[in-house]
């Protein structure tokens, strides 16, 4: 995968949009700006979109999250877009809500970012602490989710166990105590509840319904006899009363003589008397009479005789009550007859045991049974049945009772059996099963264990073998990881330090030294789990080195750098980004970026910075002919070749107490005689056929002392001589610099050589220029 | 090129097998379901409970 651009609106430092470009062709970038620049808005812009996280907030505790909006701008305009060959991803914050989300969400670029802040908490923290801080490399994030819920379905086989042992339990101490109770027969509870359970109480139950049926019936027929036996005593009271009635009326009616029927007489007068209008003679004796004496005579006669009258009506209900008791008994007599009738069949038929023995009067049942017999015959013999009946359903009761308890018991046995024998085969089935969860539980844990600790042990290998490139022959390095056995996620670090080995680091390494050693972890991290589209980031992690360490540290860089598919780096430290700008690391491998400094008004500002070499092209170039800036750049450009000549063949200078040389000290060091003659350069021209161009540095070193004034001359100071200098002179040196410089210098690179590979010549990274001879010649 | 998830869980997947905690049949899809963190702990009981050796049918004697 290759990088095309990053865009930022609204996010972080981006108050206004800003795109920043990545070239292609090449697979290293370096973001340099000084603090408050926005090198962290383009980090986490990374994260943004890779990560969906608000990448260096989210790692601050105490950070505010909303800020990752710009200050300016708008959190619905918030967008981060990422464009590279394989696709464009852009990241935005889903509507209404704090999650982010990427569109499209697939194939997202895998992004690694290592903070100079992680390094410190890699190295100082306690062991769990730098567990977490890696477990982003090394955790297996399936497998433990798997590994989770397999001791969660281990507890859960561990209660269920437990479960069928209880049950078991229960089961067992319910049957013992069924056995005890019944005395403890034969030789065991089991044994005895096997074989109870094993007897049939099918004969026993159909016993007992019919028991329930006849005894029923038998109840029924009390219920017949006592109604019958109530409208007997209803009769005789209704016709003690009807007696009483006639009695009373008969001495009442001989009291008034006979004139008991004059009394509806006399009403029947009155109410003729009353309704005439007119009345002057008596309607019987037709003598002159008054209405309302008349009626009031009527009246006086009637109430005298009112007593007879309630008498008699007394008489006529209870001939009434009389006639209605005497159906009622009549009734009850025969639904008694007819329960006795039947009653006597069902007993005479039944072959239950406590009939069998009972003393019954055959004759009397046979008889109400015989349906030719009538109701007062039945009624007749009724008393010597119900008699026996009441002995009989006693029997029947208990004999109901005897079977029931013995068909309870067996049930309960049965059931108690029967969970015992369920219950010791779930125990030995969830035995088996806890037993198997363990033993996976098991599996799983060491599995991952093993992985962790192979991983572990391989980026150990590697990061000794970074460590040992940045700090080759500091008798160091010796770096182990291992988990600490004693605790979950615990993870060791330990070193060598000169002739003790398995040190904690931070014990005896010096500060410098534990941020490589927490480099070389994360980095050795990083290139162990890359993927093809992994981009790695480097935010600020290199503060101060001295210059030996930053070029182990760039070398190191440039070697690992083509196992990721990108390598942004970000850095305040200028000595670094001179590194490459003056040609000592191989700059043209190297995008740059450098940014401006950052305001609410102009947000985040990028420039494409330029090595020397480019800015004095480009300035023999420039239409507007600087003479100032030419020589200036010139005199830099060559300042540096020689520094780094003299430095490399240990060529002569004069000591001083800070080492500054000027160009002319520069160029006559390297002049020395037994090196110049032989100091050449071998470069590429053709790769198939192999063709060398050889090109002795003598007269290029030489024309750029004849010039050398040049570059104090017009480009670093004002005086009279300058002016005398020649535009021509100028271009002169200015082309003579960039020749030199050419020469020396990787054209795909830019790095001069540097590494020896062959033990006769200094080689580019490129092996495409070789600088002879590869140390100074012995003087004479 | 298989991620760490993967390669482990295929070697635990052999160690199961091995110990005979799961069922060659099961182990099929095992190693891609833990792979994927996806084997809930039903699914475990279950897997386990399927390698549980069956009690072999007792035969008459003399047949075959």
């Amino acid at each position: 995968m290759k990088l095309r651009s990053l865009s930022l609106q609204d996010f972080r430092g981006a108050t206004v949009p800003v795109v920043i470009p990545f070239e292609e062709s090449k697979n290293l970038t370096m973001v340099f700006g000084e603090n408050g620049t926005g090198k962290s808005s383009i980090v986490d812009a990374f994260s943004f979109v890779c990560d969906q996280t608000t990448g260096s907030l989210k790692d601050r505790k105490t950070a505010d999250e909303t800020y990752v909006t710009a200050i300016t701008g708008n959190k619905a305009n918030l967008r981060v877009k990422l464009e590279a060959d394989t696709g464009t991803w852009e990241a935005a914050f889903k509507a209404k809500a704090a999650s982010i989300i990427v569109t499209p969400d697939k194939d997202v670029p895998t992004v690694r970012i290592l903070r100079r802040s992680q390094i410190l908490r890699l190295i100082e923290a306690e062991p769990s602490k730098r567990y977490q801080e890696l477990s982003n490399y090394i955790e297996l994030p399936g497998v433990a989710k798997c590994e989770e819920a397999l001791r969660k379905a281990a507890k859960s086989a561990l209660e269920d166990y437990n479960r069928a042992v209880a049950e078991r339990h229960t089961a067992e101490k319910n049957i013992n105590d069924l056995w005890v109770k019944e005395t403890s027969p034969g030789t065991g509870a089991e044994d005895w509840a096997k074989e109870e359970a094993a007897k049939n109480v099918t004969a026993l139950a159909v016993l007992k319904t019919a028991a329930e049926t006849l005894v029923a019936k038998l109840e029924e027929l009390e219920r017949k006899k006592t109604a019958w036996q109530s409208k007997t005593t209803a009769l005789t009271t209704a016709t003690g009363v009807l007696t009483s009635a006639e009695t009373a009326l008969k001495a009442a009616e001989s009291a008034s003589e006979g004139q008991g029927s004059l009394v509806e007489l006399l009403r029947e007068a009155k109410t003729f008397v009353d309704g005439q209008t007119g009345l002057a003679n008596c309607p019987v004796c037709e003598k002159p009479a008054d209405k309302q004496q008349l009626s009031g005579a009527l009246e006086k006669r009637i109430k005298a005789m009112e007593s007879i009258a309630t008498l008699s009506k007394a008489y006529r209900d209870a001939q009434k009550q009389e006639t209605l008791a005497r159906t009622a008994l009549n009734e009850a007599a025969t639904n008694y007859v007819k329960e006795l009738r039947s009653s006597s069949v069902a007993i005479t038929s039944s072959t239950l045991e406590p009939i069998k023995v009972a003393t019954l009067p055959t004759a009397e049942l046979a008889l109400v049974a015989d349906v030719a017999k009538t109701e007062a015959e039945c009624l007749a013999v009724e008393a010597a049945i119900s008699g026996e009946i009441t002995t009989l359903k006693t029997a029947l009761d208990s004999a109901k009772a005897d079977w029931a308890k013995t068909i309870t018991l067996h049930n309960a046995i049965t059931t108690y059996l029967d969970v015992l024998l369920k219950s010791r085969d779930k125990v030995v089935k969830t035995e088996e099963l806890n037993r198997r969860a363990i033993g996976a539980a098991k599996v799983v844990e060491e599995a991952r264990k093993q992985f962790v600790e192979a991983e572990l042990l391989s980026i150990g290998t590697e990061v000794d073998r970074l460590y040992e490139l940045m700090h080759p022959e500091e008798k160091l390095g010796g770096i182990q990881l291992s988990l600490d056995s004693n605790y979950k996620q615990s993870l060791n670090l330990t070193a060598k330090f000169h002739t003790v080995a398995d040190i904690t680091p931070q014990s005896l390494y010096s500060e410098s030294h534990l941020d490589t050693l927490g480099f070389a972890v994360f980095f050795a991290m990083a290139k162990k789990y890359q993927t093809a589209g992994s981009l790695i980031i480097l935010d600020d992690v290199v503060t101060s080195v001295d210059e030996t360490h930053l070029d182990r540290f760039i070398k190191l860089l440039h070697d690992e750098a083509d196992h990721f598919a990108h390598v942004l780096i970000t850095t305040h430290y200028r000595p670094w980004r001179d590194r490459y700008k003056q040609h000592r690391a191989p700059g043209g491998k190297m995008h740059f970026i450098e940014l401006r400094s950052w305001s609410m008004e102009t947000g985040i500002r990028t420039y494409c910075a330029k090595s020397m070499i480019q800015e004095l092209r480009e300035a023999l170039a420039a239409k507007d002919f600087n003479r100032r800036d030419i020589s200036n750049l010139a005199g830099l450009l060559m300042e540096n070749v020689l520094d780094w000549l003299t430095v490399r063949y240990g060529c002569r200078l004069a000591r001083k107490l800070d080492p500054l040389y000027t160009l002319k000290e520069l160029a006559d060091a390297v002049s020395q005689k037994e090196l110049v003659k032989v100091l050449r350069v071998k470069r590429l021209k053709t790769k198939d056929p192999e063709e060398w161009e050889e090109t002795l540095l003598k007269d290029r070193i030489d024309e750029i002392k004849q010039l050398s004034a040049v570059r104090n001359q017009v480009g670093c100071h004002y005086n009279f001589d300058g002016s005398l200098v020649s535009d021509g002179d100028v271009e002169k040196f200015g082309k003579a610099s960039l020749g030199l410089a050419d020469l020396v210098c990787c054209p795909t690179n830019g790095d001069m050589p540097d590494r020896d590979k062959t033990g006769e010549c200094w080689e580019t990274r490129s092996r495409t220029v070789k600088l002879y001879p590869l140390r100074t010649p012995a003087n004479g | 090129m298989k991620t760490p998830d993967e390669t482990v869980s295929e070697n635990i997947t052999a160690a199961l097998l091995e110990k005979g905690l799961v069922t060659a049949e099961d182990a099929k899809k095992l190693a891609s379901k833990l792979a994927r963190g996806e084997v809930k702990d039903s699914e475990w009981l279950t897997l386990l409970r399927m390698a549980v050796p069956q009690p072999k049918p007792t035969t008459k004697e003399g047949a075959e």
